[in-house]
């Protein structure tokens, strides 16, 4: 690893001299291209993606180390239908090997193909037709664009509102929205088999959203009392979609949904245990109410107890402890305390996310942490709220989960996307914040971090039970860095190697973290290919009708003054020729962006007066880059990077 | 970005013909060489292209362009391309285009903004 935190020295070495005049800048861009195609791509665990066909260089050996955003896609597209459960756990089953033993991975692009041609949003539309993949879809072009891919469809799963209801969909469709429909059904709602067994939402399907609006009272169209006949002209409103889509919106209608003459009461989930040393039973839940209860002056009195437990009310209709223990656990699966089914079933994992989150909320109140109260919005929320969330007697077997309480502990775990950025800046505020602890080292931060090694416990949680998830936090529209930054202290135990038990935080931590760097580089290494092409005489390959053949590929090569030789051979097809012209015209169309990125970077990089190691190198560059997207794609007026440079 | 060394003229050269195909293999290859199976040495290719070309192989220029500092422009394409002649003047010109283009733009970010001659300054 020291090696390697030379090797970003180095970097920055090369960076600084190619600015520099009579500095040797040919041979410094020679050695960056190394260190970017080799190092980089090594260090962070994905091939460099070939922009242009025939001549790309490294593909590399390490390529097993994808498998964890194969395993992201294979259950986005589990949840999502587009393989089967049988499929599934024959992946799971084989999962260390399926590089190797890529038969396993047929099903999974057959169903990456699936979805890919019922994907109608506008990055993945754009993708495919940046980067044709022709008849046939392959397990190289998908690898290629994993992590775009995997980022796209986890929308379809996300329960944290950046699904956009469709402009037009129709009922029984099938779509990504019909799928991702069927899927939320599931989850929320699974009161019977025939929804389980439903790849796409259709209109056999209606009298649940018809239930379902009847208990939480979700604004859907058709009304609650439609008419047999009425059905077929049934639709599904965007207020029913955007509430199914986020999370807090449904426990929003929870509150309001109970019957009016037990509104505004305390709610809790409690249930008996039995625990032993290894061995934990939880006895059937319920959903209990009774009048808020006074709070004393020193707000230290329990909110829930053996006495009140006992006395409170039993709300009788017992779908509402169902969706109310769903909600839970699907608010905890969404702030990385849980990694279980989110099935209804309140077993030890969802026992132990409750008392994790309770915990570790507490601990930061005892030791002074103040961050909870900058948020306006949780004025209310104390030291007190946290004490009084979760009422439990181990030695009794007895727990009370207040689920207000509990849902606004868990809240302060999600950013809303006023307060988060999409560029960046809360992953490199975590990791600087890690770089100032005195345990922490970069090269600490690397390890824990690129080797994902001690993250593998989280992913074998799947093939355990098909239906468990792990939560691959998404950033579209919220972001979960409040919660990574009130659990700082586990993930620097974690990162020195004093914890070893991997939460779920950590797990999202470390995830985010590897995500963002991927995009950056990603974008970065593209760019590092046109220089390579315009600078550096790599040739333009163009892809030959019959590969296996031993004969030469049409090809230009650009010099360093920009003089340019073709070479066609003779055998060359009419076909082979449009192939490469078609090639130099989508380099000739994006080339300026590209080499405005990387020029861009590799300034912005020498400027650097602490480098740091490979986790924050790849942080800072990815924030430069997104930091300045939406710009970059304008055509005119031209960017300013002098600009930015003053703010790198 | 001294290393840009020669902007006076551009020129583009699109040849045709038969080589033998050079292939090297990664085994014998330094383990710093990222470079996968079987890649074609596109260095002694180019070398051979440019003049030392041995005597098996038959080379033909399709097309060559010169464009002069201040624009002034030369035009060469062969009589007789033959089935795809078409194809191969279109990619001559498309590749002149690019050419241009791409030192017209990679100069004007380098020189003005990266290096340190500004106008005026030296």
């Amino acid at each position: 690893m020291s090696e390697d935190l030379s090797k970003v020295s180095k970097f920055k070495q090369h960076c600084d001299q190619i600015f520099q005049e009579d500095a040797g800048g040919k041979s410094s861009l020679e050695e960056l291209e190394r260190l970017v195609e080799r190092d980089m791509a090594n260090t962070y665990r994905i091939p460099v993606s070939p922009i242009l066909p025939g001549n790309s260089s490294i593909i590399s050996d390490k390529q097993n180390q994808l498998r964890g955003l194969w395993h992201q896609l294979t259950q986005h597209l589990v949840d999502l239908r587009y393989i089967s459960e049988q499929e599934f756990l024959a992946y799971q089953g084989h999962k260390k090997q399926i590089l190797e033993q890529r038969e396993f991975l047929i099903p999974v692009i057959k169903g990456v193909d699936k979805y890919l041609r019922q994907e109608t949003a506008a990055d993945i539309r754009e993708l495919l037709n940046s980067y044709d993949p022709g008849p046939f879809l392959t397990q190289f072009w998908v690898e290629q664009h994993l992590a775009s891919i995997a980022e796209a469809i986890a929308k379809y799963t996300s329960f944290d509102g950046s699904l956009a209801p469709p402009d037009d969909y129709e009922i029984g469709e099938d779509s990504c929205y019909g799928r991702s429909l069927a899927f939320r059904m599931r989850v929320i709602f699974a009161m019977d088999e025939a929804l389980d067994d439903a790849d796409i939402f259709d209109r056999s399907m209606i009298k649940y959203t018809i239930s379902l609006d009847n208990i939480l009272k979700l604004g859907s169209n058709p009304a609650p009392n439609i008419e047999a006949d009425e059905l077929k002209e049934a639709t599904i409103s965007s207020e029913f979609w955007a509430q199914v889509c986020d999370l807090d919106e449904l426990f929003e209608a929870f509150f309001s949904a109970v019957p009016e003459t037990i509104q505004d009461k305390a709610y809790a989930i409690t249930y008996k245990f039995q625990k032993n040393e290894d061995q934990f039973t939880a006895l059937d839940y319920e959903l209990v109410y009774m009048d808020r209860p006074a709070v004393n002056n020193s707000g230290n009195s329990p909110k829930w107890t053996i006495g009140r437990i006992n006395r409170a009310e039993r709300l009788k209709a017992g779908i509402y402890a169902n969706i109310a223990c769903r909600l839970l656990q699907l608010k905890l699966w969404q702030t990385s305390f849980y990694l279980g089914a989110i099935d209804g079933d309140w077993g030890k994992m969802s026992h132990e996310a409750v008392l994790d989150a309770y915990n570790l909320e507490l601990s930061l109140w005892e030791k002074g942490d103040k961050a909870h109260v900058r948020k306006k919005k949780f004025q209310k929320y104390s030291k007190r709220t946290v004490k009084r969330s979760v009422f439990h007697k181990d030695k009794k077997g007895i727990i009370a989960i207040d689920l207000e309480d509990m849902h606004q502990i868990l809240q302060n775990y999600v950013s809303t996307v006023e307060e988060s950025s999409a560029a960046g800046e809360n992953e490199a505020a975590i990791i600087e914040e890690l770089r100032t602890k005195a345990q922490v080292s970069d090269e600490k931060i690397d390890r824990a971090i690129l080797t994902e090694k001690s993250l593998n416990k989280c992913y074998d949680a799947a093939s355990g039970s098909p239906k468990r998830r792990v939560s691959y936090v998404s950033m579209k529209n919220k972001s979960f860095f409040n919660g990574l930054i009130r659990g700082i202290g586990k993930i620097v135990s974690w990162i020195i190697g004093a914890f070893k038990k991997v939460l779920g935080l950590i797990f999202s931590f470390a995830k985010a973290i590897i995500d963002r760097i991927r995009k950056g580089f990603q974008l970065f290494a593209k760019g590092f290919r046109y220089l390579s092409h315009l600078l550096l005489g790599r040739p333009i390959v163009a892809p030959k009708a019959n590969p296996q053949e031993n004969t030469l590929p049409v090809f230009t090569r650009f010099q360093l003054d920009f003089d340019a030789i073709n070479f066609v051979p003779q055998s060359a097809s009419t076909a082979e020729i449009k192939a490469h012209m078609a090639a130099l015209d989508m380099m000739r169309k994006s080339m300026i962006f590209f080499i405005d990125v990387v020029l861009f970077v590799i300034k912005a990089i020498s400027r650097l007066m602490k480098p740091g190691g490979w986790v924050s190198l790849g942080i800072m560059i990815f924030r430069w880059l997104f930091r300045r997207m939406g710009e970059l794609f304008r055509e005119e007026p031209q960017h300013e990077w002098s600009d930015d440079l003053e703010m790198a | 970005m001294s290393f840009i060394k020669d902007l006076v003229t551009l020129d583009v050269v699109t040849v045709t013909g038969s080589m033998k195909v050079k292939v090297t293999d990664k085994e014998h290859r330094s383990t710093h060489d990222v470079k996968p199976k079987s890649v074609i040495d596109f260095d002694e290719l180019f070398t051979r292209i440019e003049g030392e070309v041995d005597g098996k192989a038959k080379l033909s220029i399709v097309a060559a362009t010169r464009i002069n500092i201040d624009k002034d422009t030369y035009n060469f394409v062969a009589n007789d391309l033959g089935e795809v002649g078409k194809e191969l003047a279109e990619l001559h010109f498309k590749s002149v285009d690019m050419a241009s283009k791409a030192r017209a733009e990679i100069v004007a970010r380098l020189l003005p903004k990266f290096g340190r001659k500004e106008p005026g300054n030296s």
